[in-house]
């Protein structure tokens, strides 16, 4: 509102991106990409998760390593991490330990490798944050 | 619907960047994870996990999380019985008096335990975390993950 005041193009609005995967071998990686849009920068500022568990008690015994911008792209941790570690389900989303900014037109790259538990399942990783607009892109 | 102090994250990112500023660096923080992986961690057993910090900056640790899963059956155990002991450099300086309760300090995503304040590893140190089941029936397969922000460093302008 304030920027609009002074004649500024400027928005932000929640968004959600998602990555779908669907996993068919147990403890082998499978990947699931999501390409960002390119109208605005991607300030992500929370994940969640959904496994289509029918119980919550038997839990996702998977691992998740997330890059931004592909493949070779900038990793968010040092080795994959545990599905629970980093990811919730509804309604409570994980907050990340600082917002992430992500370059329009870049790419959420995940690697999922599923431990135990039933296959073929397809599992969800929810990028959740607001699209920036008139801040670059 | 949320309670301020569950959010404390700008409160950490403040700290840090102003006692960051106080030695005369600027910072920007990158959201980061590391690992400390147990599998399996077998019944009665001590291990050691090092981590050591990536040479490009600082890792400032928030946030501590664990999942743990019973070998044999591959059901998820919600409260491992196990102690942990975390370490500052191999040799150094311990966070607990004395072995401490798992699930004392160490939460999930949804509810990650929250460190009352953030530990500052700097570039290239190493923390170790050794974890002991008292489990007498099981083995485990426990992952542990710290959450917290690289803290790479900026030309100062």
């Amino acid at each position: 509102m304030l920027d609009s005041s002074r004649g500024k193009d400027r928005d932000y609005v929640q968004h959600v991106y998602e990555v779908q995967i669907a996993v068919v071998t147990l403890n082998t990686d499978t990947v699931g990409t999501a390409n960002l849009d390119t109208d605005a920068p991607f300030l992500w500022l929370a994940s969640m998760g959904d496994t289509q568990e029918p119980n919550s008690t038997t839990g996702t015994d998977a691992t998740v390593m997330v890059r931004i911008g592909g493949a070779g792209g900038r990793a968010w941790s040092r080795t994959p991490v545990a599905w629970h570690n980093c990811l919730s389900t509804r309604p409570v989303p994980v907050m990340l330990p600082a917002p992430n900014l992500v370059p329009p037109g870049s790419q959420f790259h995940v690697t999922l490798n599923r431990k135990t538990g039933t296959v073929p399942r397809t599992l969800a990783v929810q990028f959740i944050g607001l699209k920036l607009f008139g801040y670059g892109g | 619907m949320f309670r301020a102090h569950e959010w404390p994250i700008n409160a950490y990112l403040e700290t840090t960047r102003a006692e960051y500023r106080a030695a005369g660096k600027d910072v920007e923080f990158l959201p980061f994870y590391y690992n400390a992986e147990f599998v399996p961690l077998n019944i009665s057993v001590t291990t050691n996990v090092v981590n050591t910090c990536d040479h490009d900056s600082d890792f400032i640790i928030f946030q501590s999380m664990q999942t743990c899963f019973n070998v044999a059956t591959g059901a998820i155990i919600a409260s491992p019985n196990c102690l942990v002991r975390i370490t500052q450099e191999v040799g150094g300086r311990r966070l607990e008096d004395r072995d401490t309760h798992l699930i004392n300090i160490f939460g999930r995503a949804q509810r990650p335990f929250l460190w009352p304040r953030p530990l500052r590893v700097p570039a290239k140190s190493s923390w170790t975390t050794t974890v002991t089941s008292l489990d007498a029936a099981n083995n485990l397969n426990l992952r542990l993950t710290y959450g917290g922000v690289k803290a790479v460093p900026l030309v100062m302008r």
